[in-house]
């Protein structure tokens, strides 16, 4: 989750008639988690559908709300020039097709705005912009801007000093040789026209999504900002322009309107009309459990700095301001009712208990087979299901059948590649593990293990094995005998068979129960116990339990 | 005070007997009097003077052996004693036939005629003569001299101790050490036990017949052991038994679906191969959403087929859903490819799905996978907890109270709820809890109330409340693990380590 970092004058200055601590204490409240502080700062972790907490502002601004202080819509003014105009080029249309804009002016730039402005792009695009493949925003210096400005798509002949660059260089050399250009090349896909913003002379403002001119920097100098976000989704693009704007006007610029211009229609940017939602007060009530008249919910939802109005009978109107498009439906509402309110005011109502519960067939099966294993004098381990195909094939002595097991695309750590379709090369890894240990080690696993192709892909396997200096055929087959006998009442046979490499030659059999086939019994070979480098005789057998499972009956 | 000789082992009461009867012995003599190993005798001793029975004293003592000469001359006779003889036997015979008859070797019949004459004084030679061919035996010859005395010590021995010598043969092993090879001097470190004063009280009260010979290495308990007539050391360690175990997680999971029973909640369970319709898009987490990306989900090779994922009805509605909210077509290649679970979730919301109950409170504890490094605080197969309850009018009030008493059962007493955000859930909260064992307040479960993008495609009407988290961080915090991984190390010292009942 993103984090932004807030100085505690910043809390101190906004708040001067509540103690620090009573602040910070109030955050968890209005969604935010204190991550960490010091005597400086404090970090605060906020959950991505709220960007606008991409900055203190944004933060300061709920809180506000929470403590009471400032309640209600927030009341954006935003002014007009005509000369703020961008002209946009339908050449844009399959590429990047949307730009938003504004301008902010009449203020002071200090170390401290430019500072947190770019921190604050920096969490957008990795947030809400999706590492700037859905949008991309450019913070310039207005003073070098050049109006009108027209947004076109060009070849990649066109040339400009990039930021952190002190040459000029083509968009081709751009995408090719800087690390930015590399970084973010594959967000324009395969294409020969590029996004670009171009000023008045022609020459480059921004190269969406990759990077600004060195010309329009941003700097502690600069008398005003631009900002454009470009996108390939408009809400956003709309939602980030309504963000900046909101937060520069809180922090006492004044914010201009951008005229954007395309061969159908000029549109007025930032867009700050607020939308609305109508609920009925029975049902906010209903979903927090709670009697509250109209006056409380519409006091709650003004401290959630929402705007109210009186509508139909028994129905609330609340006024959402643009920056914030997390609040679309009636649930969304009831929830900013519910901070506004204040969680602590919501007492948890004892549950009463008007249903029965159980346990599920296979979960009282499993516990009973494992009380027999445990009075066997087993310990249960319990092992991953993705296992390496290296350790489930090669070091049994097996050979991979392709298409009877599940593969796993995209494992981060290489060779951890597979779910695992029996339990006992696990089983025998974690005797070859444990070789420093006391013996006897007599174990056992219970767990999922998955075979590709069968009706049913997904089985519980029981394995248990035996290692000690006299583990062999036949206090195996005693245990297993018991097994059955104590879980079941049932008798166990076993048929002579020959498995390939787990199991050694002459010494391992079918498991049949009712003349079916259920697993396998052996003792484990010596190229397997040398390939765990175990040196004590292992014996083991594997079972699947799903017919028991299925025939497992809790009723009479 | 006298020792309470019932709590000795009976090797330790048949030492004490021993040196009872004669004072102070070697670790080699006690071995050889009590049919005892060198070993046994030595952890005897050894547990005897840890209770202040005997004292240990090591000691240097010196052994004397015949060597190649001593040895022949025990059969024939010192080479002086030799001569005499044969002068007396013939003593008309000149020296020189007489060495001759005897056979002596060359360095031998010069000291045997210096010692007969100067040092025995068994041949007398004539005044004024000097020459060797006039010596006459004397009376003396009777007598033995002390090399000869304690020559007699090795007829039976093969080694004798410097103690045992009176002063004419200490003499006589002196004289006999300065001829070659005929004596060695062995200097041998020896430890020898003796008894304390309450050492040899303790020895006065041994009855021996109560333990005869070889009654100590028996394996076999015998009915008098059984009886309690032999006493045992009550003290001493014994072998460490290991009984069978489930593992700590089986046991923590059987408390917590037991507590969910007690709560009135039926176990569902699922399977752990989903596709990404359930486990994504019908819980609306938008195609593009970077959950779904390859680093946070595992995928499996092979697709599941369309058909099957779902019915036509809810693939429709979800589809529908997906594209009010993205401005990316909902597109079924996406929704068929198979993943590990990222949650349970899925499995509940088809249950309920399939069910389609008016009221309902169900819950499942199954394993669960996201795609990253295993390290000390993250695994990538875990096992999810989750509660889900439905009624027609369920609130976030009743929700928190499920919780509250959840924790209750599992001994957490003190709970804060925040507002917070989770993709399928509005409102959504956390809960922090205080663990009074480490002095902390936790973040643990998250919960909320279905959206209406999730249930209503679905057909579910009534508000669902679902919570859910980690098992492992529940485990941690009652076994008292601070690396997560440590649970499924299968290490066995570990395992056999760990108590059922945590105290």
């Amino acid at each position: 989750m993103p984090v932004v970092e807030v100085p505690l004058t910043v809390l101190t200055k906004s708040f001067p008639e509540k103690s620090i601590e009573e602040v910070i204490a109030s955050l968890p409240f209005v969604g935010l988690d204190i991550e960490g502080r010091n005597d400086k700062i404090i970090r605060i972790e906020y959950n991505p559908n709220r960007p606008e907490f991409s900055s203190y502002i944004g933060i300061v601004r709920a809180l506000k709300g929470y403590l009471g202080i400032e309640t209600g819509l927030p009341k954006y003014k935003i002014n007009n020039d005509k000369n703020f105009r961008i002209k946009i080029s339908s050449s844009v249309r399959p590429i990047r097709p949307y730009i938003r804009a504004l301008v902010a002016k009449d203020l002071e730039f200090g170390n401290d705005i430019v500072k947190m402005l770019i921190d604050m792009q920096e969490d957008l695009h990795m947030g809400i912009c999706n590492k700037r493949k859905v949008a991309s925003i450019g913070l310039h210096n207005l003073d070098r801007i050049r109006f009108p400005l027209s947004y076109l798509a060009s070849s990649s002949d066109i040339s400009f000093v990039p930021l952190d660059s002190s040459q000029a260089l083509s968009i081709k050399e751009i995408l090719n040789s800087t690390n930015i250009g590399k970084k973010y090349s594959h967000l324009l896909g395969k294409t020969n026209e590029f996004p670009v913003l171009l000023d008045a002379a022609q020459e480059v403002v921004s190269f969406p999504p990759i990077v600004n001119s060195i010309n329009t920097r941003l700097d502690n100098r600069s008398k005003g900002i631009f900002v454009e976000i470009t996108a390939v989704d408009p809400t956003v693009a709309d939602l980030i322009a309504a963000i900046y704007a909101s937060t520069l006007y809180d922090m006492n610029f004044k914010i201009y309107h951008t005229t954007l211009i395309d061969a159908k229609r000029s549109i007025k940017s930032p867009d700050m009309s607020p939308s609305s939602i109508s609920a009925s007060i029975a049902e906010i009530n209903r979903y927090l459990g709670t009697t509250l008249p109209r006056k409380e919910i519409a006091n709650a939802a003004a401290r959630s700095r929402l705007g109210t109005r009186n509508s139909a009978r028994g129905k609330l109107t609340c006024i959402v301001p643009r920056y914030r498009n997390d609040v679309r439906q009636v649930r969304d509402l009831i929830e900013e009712v519910m901070i506004g309110l204040g969680i602590s005011k919501l007492s948890p109502t004892v549950p009463i208990v008007n249903v029965t519960g159980n346990r599920s067939p296979n979960s009282v099966l499993i516990g009973k087979i494992k009380e027999v294993l445990v009075g066997l004098g087993l310990q249960e381990i319990r092992n991953f299901v993705i296992v390496s195909s290296f350790l489930q094939f090669d070091s049994m002595g097996l050979k991979a059948k392709d298409g009877s097991f599940f593969k796993i695309e995209n494992s981060l750590v290489s060779g951890h590649d597979i779910l695992r379709n029996s339990l006992l090369p696990s089983v025998v890894d974690t005797i070859g593990h444990n070789i420093h240990s006391s013996y006897p080690q007599n174990l056992f696993e219970i767990g999922k293990v998955f075979t590709k192709g069968e009706a049913e892909p997904e089985k519980w396997n029981l394995c248990v094995a035996l290692a000690y200096n006299r583990a062999d055929y036949t206090s195996i087959k005693s245990i297993l005998q018991a097994y059955f006998k104590v879980a079941f009442g049932r008798d166990v046979t076993t048929t002579p068979n020959s498995y390939d490499g787990e199991y050694a030659d002459g010494r391992s059999a079918s498991i049949m129960v009712e003349g079916k086939e259920v697993g396998k019994i052996g003792e484990i070979s010596d190229l397997v116990r040398q390939s765990h480098r175990i040196r004590v005789p292992v014996a083991a057998f594997e079972i699947d339990l799903s017919p028991f499972l299925n025939s497992f009956r809790t009723s009479m | 005070m006298a020792y309470k000789i019932t709590a000795l082992h009976p090797i330790e009461k048949r030492i004490l007997y021993l040196l009872g009867k004669n004072d102070s012995l070697t670790i080699e003599v006690l071995s050889m009097k009590s049919d005892l190993s060198i070993d046994q005798v030595r952890r005897g001793v050894e547990r005897l003077k840890f209770k202040k029975l005997v004292l240990i004293t090591q000691d240097s003592i010196v052994f004397f052996e015949l060597d190649d000469r001593g040895k022949s001359a025990l059969l024939k006779g010192l080479p002086e004693r030799r001569l005499v003889s044969a002068i007396q036997l013939e003593p008309a015979k000149g020296i020189a036939s007489v060495a001759k008859s005897q056979a002596f070797e060359k360095d031998e019949l010069g000291a045997a005629i210096r010692i007969a004459r100067d040092q025995n004084h068994w041949l007398l030679q004539a005044s004024g003569d000097s020459k060797r061919a006039n010596l006459s035996p004397s009376h003396s010859i009777l007598e033995l001299s002390a090399e000869e005395q304690v020559m007699e010590r090795f007829r039976n021995v093969k080694r004798v101790s410097e103690t045992e010598l009176s002063d004419l043969e200490k003499k006589g092993i002196d004289l006999l050490l300065r001829r070659p090879n005929y004596v060695k001097r062995i200097q041998e470190q020896t430890v020898t036990i003796t008894l304390t004063t309450t050492g040899r009280s303790a020895a006065a009260e041994i009855d021996v017949l109560e333990y005869p010979r070889g009654e100590f290495i028996r394996s076999e308990v015998s009915a008098e052991d059984r009886t309690g007539t032999i006493a045992i050391d009550l003290h001493a360690a014994v072998k460490v038994a290991y009984p069978g175990k489930t593992h700590p997680l089986t046991d923590l999971i059987a408390e917590i679906k037991e507590i969910f029973v007690s709560m009135g909640f039926t176990e569902i369970e699922g399977n752990i191969i989903q596709t990404s319709f359930w486990n994504f898009d019908a819980l609306f987490t938008l195609q593009d959403h970077p959950a779904r990306e390859m680093h946070d989900t595992y995928y499996l090779s092979g697709l599941a087929n369309v058909e099957e994922i779902a019915t036509k009805e809810q693939i429709t509605n979800v589809s529908k859903v997906h594209n009010k909210n993205s401005i990316n077509a909902w597109d079924i290649r996406e929704s068929n490819r198979l993943v590990l679970r990222t949650h349970t979730t899925p499995i509940t919301l088809k249950y309920l799905a399939d069910n389609q109950p008016d009221e309902a409170k169900i819950f499942s504890v199954g394993t669960v996978f996201r795609n990253e490094k295993v390290t000390k605080g993250h695994l990538s197969e875990f096992f999810q907890i989750e509660g889900i309850a439905t009624k027609p009018d369920a609130s976030i009030r009743d929700l928190m109270g499920l919780q509250t008493e959840f924790y209750r059962k599992l001994g957490i007493q003190k709970v804060k709820f925040w507002p917070t955000f989770f993709p399928y859930t509005e409102p959504s909260l956390q809960s922090m809890v205080y663990i009074k064992s480490i002095d902390k307040w936790l973040e643990l479960f998250g919960m909320g109330i279905f959206r209406d993008e999730v249930a209503l495609p679905m057909k579910i009407r009534n508000p669902v409340l679902a919570w859910g988290g980690g098992l492992e961080r529940l485990a941690m915090l009652r076994l008292g693990v601070d690396d997560i991984r440590t649970l499924y190390s299968n290490r066995i010292e570990w395992l056999r380590s760990v108590s059922k009942c945590q105290l």
